[in-house]
């Protein structure tokens, strides 16, 4: 395989040779250190392959063995490299062409970024254009440090992002960073305050003095359980110590919701009519050939892009699109009344879901169904468990002050 | 015909050539270099490689008689072809049935 290629390389010469004695003339060249190849015997013809170099060389030999020589192909680059060697056109036109494909990849074409979940991709895309980093700028203006740097500066999401650049595309890996929950410190007292209105169903307490009962109906922003603890010291001075208060409390809370969907619903049977139309987009600019005439009065059209490249990293700014004009027959359809109530069902129920998190759950759900003008309504009325205690900090004044009269201090 | 006669003469009989052979056999020399011996070696009976030749006597596809030092080495087979041939060394592929020393 590879000798062959480098055989073409050099070119060599299939000759045939015939004559009084072909091995005595094959022993000659071999002596001159002519490499000979692919021997075959043809009768009292030898054909066989010989370098150029070695060709000229072999016109020595046949004269002395008496053998006669006839070119039967000539193979290789150097052959070709001779016949054109006259088109000075089209050795030009070459070199234009490595020309432009240099000139092409110089620039960058498409840029990459991997890693954003909470920032959106345009937003990124839409911040680096105007900082001069876009499909169509020239690589070698591109600091990718400074470009980094501007990330890292600009997105406060961003808390490590790495630029490169690899044939016309610039790929962007980023990292977004973890926004911190509230964490109320273990050790600043707190008081654990009512998150939502509700019917107390059972309370484990940690720490703290609860301030409600079970079975009390609590409102929303009702201390549950205090921070503010009262030690009677033996002295009978009365002692106040402020703690994180720590407390599981489970309560009953209700929801209403309303759910409404359309029981009528368009759906498309396709014809199975189709249009196509090419074109190709150059740097954000279209230029379309064969615009068909679309007769349809109702289609979808479906755009296919196709960015053209050399290699994975070599991407030119050319792109073939292919427009698709389906046709279709819009067609009313009516959902059954069952339908519409399983689909509201869930939707309720997902929604609740939702609403509840993971440590809630649902005692009773109550959906109410009624039609109205080709319109499902539905109202549900839920009740459920969840944990509703929430921190809260103690005013800081007022705990100064309390410790201030008493002259106690256990604030930390 | 007597000028190979000769030629097989000096290399196996003559003085020089025999001690060379004992000094050989005595320090473990590699024989195809020091005495010039071919070195023949075989892929299945597909290929066959021979080194230190002399010369072609005879080429056909059903037939080959190489000249070495050792004496005529013939070579038979079916669609016999040279791959390659060098100085130093000689490719032979087809189908060989059978190889003999002629001396």
């Amino acid at each position: 395989m590879f000798l062959s290629i480098w055989n073409y390389l050099r070119g060599y010469v299939t000759i045939e040779v015939y004559g009084f004695s072909v091995e005595r003339f094959m022993n000659l060249a071999s002596y001159k250190g002519i490499y000979l190849w692919d021997i075959k015997r043809n009768n009292s013809k030898v054909q066989m392959k010989v370098s150029i170099k070695g060709f000229r060389m072999l016109k020595t030999c046949a004269k002395k063995t008496k053998c006669k020589i006839k070119i039967i192909q000539k193979k290789g680059w150097p052959f070709v490299a001779h016949r054109y060697r006259k088109r000075k056109m089209m050795a030009l036109g070459g070199l234009i062409f490595l020309g432009i494909l240099y000139l092409l990849s110089s620039f960058i074409w498409v840029i990459e970024i991997n890693g954003n979940e909470k920032i959106s991709t345009e937003e990124l895309i839409k911040a680096l254009e105007e900082y001069g980093l876009k499909p169509g700028t020239w690589k070698r203006n591109i600091d990718t440090n400074q470009v980094e740097n501007f990330l890292i500066t600009n997105f406060n999401d961003i808390a490590w992002t790495a630029v490169d650049i690899k044939g016309t595309k610039a790929i962007i890996d980023l990292t977004e960073t973890v926004t911190k929950p509230e964490i109320v410190d273990k050790d600043t007292p707190c008081d654990l305050v009512a998150e939502k209105t509700g019917l107390i169903i059972s309370m484990v307490i940690r720490a703290g003095t609860p301030k409600v009962e079970v079975k009390d109906l609590v409102q929303k922003g009702d201390i549950l359980v205090s921070g503010e603890l009262v030690v009677n010291s033996e002295d009978e001075i009365q002692e106040k110590k402020y703690v994180h208060a720590d407390a599981d409390i489970l309560a009953k809370t209700r929801y209403e919701l309303t759910y409404e969907q359309p029981l009528l619903y368009m759906e498309k049977q396709y014809t199975g009519k189709v249009k196509k139309q090419y074109g190709i987009e150059v740097i954000n600019k279209e230029f379309n050939f064969f615009k068909p005439r679309i007769s349809f009065q109702n289609y979808d059209k479906i755009i296919n892009k196709t960015q053209l490249s050399l290699t994975k990293y070599l991407i030119l700014p050319i792109q073939g699109v292919i427009y698709e004009y389906k046709e279709y027959k819009p067609i009313i359809k009516k959902k059954t009344l069952e339908e519409a109530k399983k689909i509201a069902e869930q939707e309720i129920k997902k929604e609740l879901e939702e609403k509840i998190g993971e440590d809630g759950e649902i005692v009773t759900l109550d959906i109410k169904y009624y039609t109205e003008e080709n319109f499902l309504k539905a109202k549900a009325v839920s009740t459920v468990i969840e944990p509703i205690d929430k921190p809260q900090l103690i005013n800081r004044r007022k705990t100064i002050d309390a410790t201030e009269g008493k002259d106690t201090t256990d604030t930390n | 015909m007597g000028n190979k006669k000769k030629i097989k003469k000096n290399q196996e009989n003559s003085k020089p050539t025999i001690l060379k052979k004992k000094i050989t056999d005595m320090f473990e020399l590699p024989k195809e270099v020091v005495l010039n011996l071919p070195m023949i070696s075989m892929i299945g009976n597909e290929e066959i490689h021979i080194e230190n030749y002399k010369g072609i006597l005879e080429y056909d596809s059903e037939r080959i008689r190489i000249y070495t030092v050792n004496g005529i080495l013939k070579l038979e087979g079916r669609n016999l072809f040279l791959k390659t041939m060098t100085t130093e060394e000689i490719v032979i592929k087809g189908t060989i049935l059978k190889i003999e020393f002629l001396s």
